[in-house]
């Protein structure tokens, strides 16, 4: 990974009048794909303001999924080869000679993968204009050094050789987020930031009643970044800060890339800071390749996805970082990362980053998890902390007893549907779930609840700890001092966002339809039968102990009144970890499971990635399944119903979505 | 339900009286308390008009029909002397006997205190000052004036019953802070009125064996305030000590525009004002600082029985400052309107 952008001409970059110069040509994406093909083969067209250029370019174009197995500068090569009207084919950006890439609105939509701003920037990018930018990309971008900016003005003056100034792509900023791109990236940042050189702003709330996320931000905000003191005496939402992380993990999909940018800006040689608190996972590609496509691996992307828990294998090694890689026999993955941090690792009040969306998962345990991009995690190698507005709290309160077979699955899925979620209000936020409801559930149940919290675009979700948990930690690590963890509570008055009440005294079982897992509905407000083609109980989310006694609970009813999995239904279930496999196997739960025809997969992150068995494999297919989220093409092309992992059971065994009282 | 009467006066002192009140009124919707107001319209206005500085009508009216009353600010260029303002002012502290006139004194910005290396935490104090007697009772005058052999005199009076009153109540206040108090007077040279304070004081400490007492020359309690700010917890004076070392306290934290003051009579309908004046320059301009008005309604909330609506505004108001979301006085670029809103919004 290159770190060339900016390449100011006269420095320091933090100081006024710091310009640069762009001396390569102007790629501009119009709408007409012969005019793109043209400029690859090298012609110069020229700017023309009034012609249409192509909208709404994603980071599936710039990046497509089948290019995500690269994590280095070879992704130079990709760049944009997904680009509609098929134009740009491998090397064509990367040997045009480009510095700045023209395109119209929403330049870089769609996923937050980090490999499109990489690609491009290792194609010779180092200016990316279009009318606007969106956020994440726009944020991966100033992480990388790669600049944006939403000024067409700029081409003439760049065209005419005019120095710019680096202000001119500040503007409008927040004060860290200008002072990252003034110095070309988070490490040159951070690199001035640990040496004192550069200051976030001044924390200026004064003591206030806090939320339990906001009580652990403060304790951990960085207060001098040059000698390490933290402790903040409140924060408040919007305050930008560093926090100090207790936990930092990455896994298959992501380590090859955070260590690539990790070398290239600290050298092969550099150390991960404080080692002992990292932990890398062998989860997510674990059984890639029982079901990648043939095409996928004659284009050697099998062979390249190898890479990716080699390097990471590699890494680890290196640096003494715990690698839950695959099991020694060979039977999947040690663990899926988020069960192992609840399981082995994280503490209340614990600061937790991880390179995936469900780090939240950990919140069930009172900390404060959620999840980064290969950058941050990175840099974060480096810093042992992390950057963090302060997010806002919507606070549930759960009251009520529900009936007999109501989950904690059904609870999320009935909190998901609110008004609130689906309008996209908890975008960012942390989700505080208390109450006497929540306070009643396991632990393995709360999980459940923090695990979906980033299905409603949350930060994070959370619960505070309580007894429930420290009798949870002492059962899984048999020895653990708990005398250093104090239970943490948000205070009385808090101001959260909204707060809402959830009755479970009139809960149903309920089911999210496909396409979204806001789409939650009453299982018997499912207006016809729905047949079912796969069923899949397993993942982070529906792969936990608790989640094994409820498969068990059913199935054993059903072996009982001499039924088995369906005619026509291929049921799977699949452990989040080891040490729920044995929990399984303690109990007998396998054979149980292969009596009546469900097949028993090693732990593996699996179908729920589309990466293992479980997944559709045609669009008409339907799965009920108890993993955490439906959208197109999560688990395959089928239509995917979210449901509990008794709904799943009762489902698969009757052939149809079922409640499992139906058993 | 709290009685409050308003009577905002002149110049800013309707402007920050109503932001004063949007916001007390937020704090009983949030807090759960009714306010009942009713405005006195005791101003310059009417004084030029009618002749009426505060008639017997409004007098009664107020001390009979309300737990508190709030004031804005009092002063009017077009009246000679601001007599107006005096028998408004001075009329209601004396015949309601308001003898002790509070000061909280709290460094919330380390920006806006012009010592060096003291920021939050280090100033915190509150000056009680006697309110009725020493030099400004009224008693003195001059002899041949206007000649080359003029006299003129003051008489400085303390009563015991004066000074054990106002001293119980510093000593219940330092009770509730930090336990220290400290009286300043001028002993050594006003032998008889400052003396009487110190034997009074004597006389009272060993009742309040949790507090620290002890006496301060006021020249030297002045040096100190400066050089040593957190020594000074609850600080006891006379009028005249009082009145000069409140606005040097009130300096070391950001001025009189975030001054609140109570002038008080236990039993009796209380008073509650900024310090600050009428400022008839920016009147209608937007440019006035209600914070000291605000800060004076949450001391009125407090004392009657409102702590934790007081606590909030008073967060609030701070949280405001250190945003530098206040007034251009105070280095913002708000409104009156836009701070009012900001911390009735804050809530």
């Amino acid at each position: 990974m290159t770190y060339a952008a900016p390449r100011i001409d006269n420095h320091p970059a933090s100081e006024p009048g710091a310009t640069v110069r762009f001396n390569g040509r102007i790629l501009y994406l119009y709408d007409d794909p012969d005019l793109v093909r043209r400029q690859i083969a090298g012609e110069d067209i020229g700017w023309d303001p009034a012609r249409k250029r192509v909208d709404n370019i994603s980071t599936d174009e710039i990046t497509p999924a089948w290019v995500c197995f690269y994590f280095d500068e070879t992704l130079g090569e990709y760049s944009l080869v997904g680009l509609r009207g098929g134009a740009i084919e491998r090397g064509g950006i990367q040997h045009g000679g480009f510095e700045v890439i023209v395109s119209g609105k929403s330049k870089g939509c769609g996923s937050s993968r980090e490999t499109a701003p990489y690609s491009e920037q290792a194609a010779g990018i180092r200016l990316v204009i279009a009318d606007n930018i969106e956020k994440i990309y726009g944020q991966n971008s100033q992480n990388i050094g790669l600049l944006t900016s939403t000024d067409f003005g700029l081409i003439p003056r760049i065209l005419s050789g005019e120095a710019i100034a680096l202000d001119e792509f500040t503007r409008g900023l927040d004060p860290v987020a200008a002072d990252i791109v003034r110095m070309g990236g988070l490490f040159p940042y951070n690199r001035a930031r640990l040496a004192g050189q550069v200051r976030p702003p001044e924390l200026r709330t004064l003591a206030r009643a806090m939320t339990l996320v906001e009580k652990i931000i403060a304790r951990r905000t960085i207060v001098d970044a040059a000698t390490g003191e933290i402790g903040a005496r409140a924060v408040r939402p919007g305050d930008a800060v560093f926090v100090r992380t207790d936990v930092r993990f990455s896994h298959d999909y992501t380590t090859a890339m955070a260590q690539s940018a990790f070398k290239a800006a600290l050298g092969p040689e550099a150390h991960v800071n404080d080692p002992a608190s990292v932990y890398a996972f062998r989860d997510h590609l674990t059984f890639l390749s029982r079901v990648m496509s043939q095409k996928h691996k004659d284009m050697g992307l099998d062979k390249q996805a190898g890479l990716l828990p080699t390097i990471q294998r590699e890494f680890c090694h290196a640096q003494g970082i715990r690698l839950y890689d695959e099991s020694a026999d060979g039977s999947g993955s040690e663990a899926i990362c988020h069960n192992a941090v609840l399981e082995d690792i994280a503490l209340p009040g614990n600061v937790v980053v991880g390179t995936d969306s469900h780090t939240c998962t950990a919140g069930a345990l009172g900390t404060f998890a959620f999840g980064v991009g290969s950058t941050d995690m990175a840099n974060t190698w480096y810093t042992k902390d992390i950057r963090v507005s302060v997010p806002e709290s919507v606070r549930f309160w759960v009251t009520g007893k529900p009936r007999q077979g109501v989950v904690a699955k059904d609870i999320m899925l009935r909190i998901m549907s609110t008004p609130f979620i689906k309008d996209g209000k908890a975008i960012g936020k942390v989700l505080e779930f208390a109450g006497p409801g929540v306070v009643a559930l396991s632990m393995d149940e709360r999980a459940t609840l923090t695990n979906m919290a980033v299905e409603a675009g949350a930060t994070t979700g959370i619960i505070a700890a309580d007894e429930v948990v420290l009798d949870y930690l002492r059962r899984m690590r048999p020895g653990i001092d708990l005398s250093s963890v104090e239970l943490l509570r948000s205070d009385d008055g808090a101001k959260y966002l909204a707060s809402f009440d959830i009755d479970l005294d009139d809960l149903d079982w309920m089911v999210a339809t496909p396409g979204d897992p806001r789409n939650g509905i009453p299982l018997k407000d499912l207006p016809d039968p729905v047949k079912v083609d796969v069923a899949y109980g397993g993942s982070c989310t529906g792969g936990k102990m608790a989640d094994m006694d409820m498969y068990a609970s059913v199935l054993r009813t059903a072996r009982d009144k001499g039924l088995r999995v369906s005619e026509g239904v291929a049921f799977y279930i699949q452990f989040g970890s080891q040490k729920i496999k044995q929990y399984a196997i303690s109990r007998g739960y396998p054979e149980l499971f292969a009596s009546v025809g469900a097949q028993v997969i090693d732990p593996s992150c699996g179908a729920c990635i589309n990466a293992g068995p479980g997944v559709s494999t045609r669009p008409d297919q339907v799965t009920i399944s108890a993993i955490n989220r439906n959208f197109p093409g999560r688990s395959g092309p089928g239509r995917v119903y979210l449901a509990s992992p008794l709904v799943v059971a009762a489902s698969a065994i009757l052939g149809r979505i079922a409640s499992p009282d139906e058993i | 339900m709290l009685r409050i009467a308003m009577l905002p006066g002149d110049g800013i002192g309707p402007e920050v009286i109503a932001s004063t009140l949007t916001v007390i009124e937020r704090a009983g919707q949030v807090f759960g308390f009714a306010i009942a107001t009713r405005w006195f319209d005791n101003s310059a206005d009417r004084y030029l008009k009618t002749g009426e500085t505060l008639p017997d009508a409004d007098f009664q009216a107020l001390r009979d029909d309300f737990d508190a009353i709030l004031l804005g600010a009092f002063g009017d260029p077009r009246v000679p002397s601001n007599i107006h303002a005096k028998e408004i002012l001075l009329g209601l502290r004396q015949r309601l006997d308001l003898y002790v006139n509070l000061r909280p004194v709290k460094l919330v910005d380390a920006r806006l205190c012009p010592l060096k290396d003291v920021g939050p935490g280090d100033l915190d104090m509150a000056i009680v000052r006697e309110n009725t007697e020493s030099i400004y009772v009224g008693i003195g005058g001059s002899f041949k004036p206007g000649t080359d052999d003029e006299v003129a005199q003051n008489m400085m009076l303390t009563t015991r019953k004066g000074a054990d009153r106002l001293l119980k109540y510093a000593f219940e206040l330092a009770g509730k802070r930090r336990g220290r108090l400290v009286l300043c007077d001028k002993a050594n040279a006003i032998e008889s009125a400052h003396g009487l304070w110190r034997k009074a004081l004597k006389d009272m400490a060993p009742k309040y064996p949790n507090v620290e007492a002890r006496t301060l020359y006021a020249d030297v309690a002045a040096m100190r305030m400066v050089t040593h700010p957190r020594e000074f917890d609850v600080v006891v004076g006379d009028n005249m000590i009082g009145d000069i070392l409140s606005d040097l306290a009130a300096a070391l934290v950001g001025g009189l525009g975030l001054a609140p003051s109570s002038s008080t009579h236990p039993g009796r309908v209380a008073m509650y004002e900024p310090v600050h004046g009428s400022a008839p320059d920016i009147v209608g301009t937007g440019k006035a600082n209600p914070l000291a008005a605000i800060l004076s309604a949450a001391m009125l909330l407090r004392d009657f029985g409102h702590p934790a609506a007081a606590d909030a505004i008073e967060s609030a108001c701070a949280q405001s400052v250190v945003d530098r979301e206040v007034t251009p006085d105070l280095g913002g670029t708000l409104t009156t309107d836009q701070v009012t809103a900001r911390i009735a919004g804050a809530l």
